[in-house]
């Protein structure tokens, strides 16, 4: 499994896939840096309050919004490198089970966006230690990093994304057309943005995302269902898709 | 065919239709004998490209069966495809990435040691191209490195679909040569699919010629040459044609008018001097005399156009 991998990493080299990881990792935290470094007099907290918490939501609510388009195209691209190639037919002419080759590149988008999200929460916490010690009266320097929510908004996040991860996934081997694939998943995006109040929202995998709008630590952690309900959601899409791909899929 | 030769492809009334109402393969029955370089001919659209996909698992058969290697393709034949290289319509290849990198990633997928990438791109000639990006390959040489793609693997089974497509004559000579090399030192067993009889009648020990589906010969090079034979004949042409059909036709020669000439159906060589003889015994002047030979391309075609 890891020469798949690390085969899957070399077919990466000169992609625009790779560049978006990192530019789009580094897009919102750069937006945040400037408007805090030049608006700063809106951004200096009340006595005794820690700017950490509101700089982070900021954070939170911004990876809600514009991650989750990033994340679409990097799958999109991810697959479509194989689309491009015509390559299918001669990766299941491999001495390969076809479930290795499922989970190898699965593996790979997986990485790729865990890799995205480290990358723009350190640009995140770097840029406000940065605005910390250029302009200390927004006090990022006074107070610690509440790692603890840090941590919990990232654990509640990426289990709210891994539906819409996997069904994505699903589409982008399916859909030859970049495009299309994409358009695909920004409708649900649009959906679940739109419908966001709706009471049966969470059962679309695109719109389980921005249940994490506004986070709050407690909120989200009442939600017991939450973990199972995405749990079952994954494991479904994830037998559905590889059904579809060890058994139906001809490239 | 001969019953006792140990098939290493074998189908069994293989039938594939794209929709219910129409086949595009009817009852065919492939038998490859070991060490063979097959020809699979056919005009464009005749069915050959989706015959190799069904043998590479590619595509479900409606009917029938395929055997590799004595073993019953179906479901995920992983053992199998260790032993097999293929090259399929176009190469499957990475155009961002440089040859060798595209060699790397299946020799990492297949379990083949890096030493391997270099010998491939030797045998192709592409190993001073190696480190450019295939973006910048001509066709030719990206068709190459589709074979070096195949070849990695050192695979009892070639499969390749219309291979040469894209190359200059020197570049099908050497893969003709490299297969010839491949065939009778490795005993590599080849299918070679392609539309022109002439680019592959040097290379190949059996022909299977395909048509809308349906297999119209299968047999060895040499069955096709003897059909080919059977299909010449003598043109003649005398001062007295209505006798000399006559006389042809009392000492047992197959003959009739055609739309010039007197045809006599050619047997062999010494049956040149016996019709001359025989015409000029009994004074028949004769104008002409020639031997109108039929080549394997028209053989093939008069299959493909019956």
């Amino acid at each position: 499994m890891m020469k798949l991998l690390s085969a899957e990493l070399v077919k990466l080299k000169n992609t625009f896939a790779l560049w978006l990881t990192v530019l789009g990792a580094l897009f919102l935290p750069l937006l945040l840096f400037t408007t805090y470094l030049f608006e700063w007099k809106e951004f200096i907290p009340n006595a005794q309050v820690d700017p950490w918490y509101d700089y982070l939501l900021r954070t939170f609510n911004g990876c809600c919004f514009f991650s989750l388009g990033f994340i679409l195209l990097i799958i999109g691209l991810i697959l479509n490198i194989e689309h491009r190639a015509n390559s299918w037919k001669h990766l299941f002419t491999m001495p390969l089970a076809r479930g290795k080759l499922y989970f190898s590149k699965m593996a790979l988008v997986v990485s790729v966006i865990i890799l995205f999200f480290l990358l723009y929460f350190v640009f995140a916490i770097m840029s406000g230690h940065m605005l910390g010690f250029i302009q200390p009266a927004l006090e990022f320097s006074r107070y610690a990093l509440p790692n603890e929510y840090i941590f919990r908004f990232v654990l509640d996040f990426l289990v709210s994304i891994v539906p819409m991860i996997i069904v994505q996934y699903w589409i982008s081997f399916r859909v030859k057309n970049l495009v299309i694939s994409l358009g695909i998943g920004l409708f649900g995006l649009l959906m679940g943005l739109l419908l966001k109040n709706w009471d049966n929202i969470i059962y679309l995998p695109y719109a389980t995302p921005f249940q994490m709008l506004n986070y709050k630590v407690t909120a989200v952690l009442n939600r017991q269902g939450f973990y199972w309900f995405n749990a079952v959601y994954s494991l479904l899409f994830l037998a559905l898709g590889y059904q579809d791909f060890t058994k139906r899929f001809r490239g | 065919m001969q019953n006792n030769e140990e098939l290493i492809i074998e189908t069994s009334h293989l039938s594939f239709g794209f929709s219910k109402d129409k086949n595009v393969l009817n009852d065919i029955d492939l038998k490859i004998p070991k060490a063979a370089i097959y020809g699979f001919l056919g005009p464009n659209g005749a069915g050959k490209t989706t015959t190799i996909r069904i043998l590479l698992n590619l595509l479900k058969p409606g009917n029938g069966s395929v055997s590799i290697f004595g073993k019953t393709v179906s479901g995920n034949p992983v053992d199998l495809f260790s032993r097999i290289g293929a090259l399929i319509e176009t190469p499957s290849l990475y155009e961002h990435l440089t040859g060798l990198d595209n060699l790397l990633i299946t020799a990492k997928m297949r379990n083949i040691q890096k030493s391997r990438l270099l010998e491939v791109l030797n045998i192709v000639q592409l190993k001073s191209s190696g480190h450019l990006y295939v973006k910048d390959y001509s066709l030719g040489m990206k068709q190459r490195l589709g074979l070096a793609l195949a070849l990695l693997s050192s695979p009892d089974l070639l499969i390749l679909d219309e291979p040469t497509n894209g190359l200059d004559p020197n570049g099908i000579i050497e893969t003709r040569e490299l297969l010839l090399h491949l065939s009778k030192d490795h005993g590599v067993t080849i299918l070679i699919s392609s539309h022109l009889l002439s680019e592959i009648e040097k290379l190949v020990s059996h022909i299977g010629i395909l048509n809308q589906g349906k297999m119209l010969f299968q047999g060895t090079i040499e069955q096709l040459h003897e059909i080919s034979q059977e299909q010449s004949i003598i043109e003649i042409d005398t001062n007295q044609n209505s006798l000399a059909i006559q006389i042809l036709l009392d000492n047992n020669h197959i003959v009739k008018h055609g739309k010039e000439f007197l045809e006599v159906k050619y047997l062999d060589k010494y049956q040149l001097s016996d019709v001359i003889a025989l015409l000029a015994k009994a004074g028949v002047a004769i104008y002409r005399i020639q031997l109108i030979e039929s080549s394997l391309e028209q053989t093939f075609l008069s299959f493909v156009n019956n």
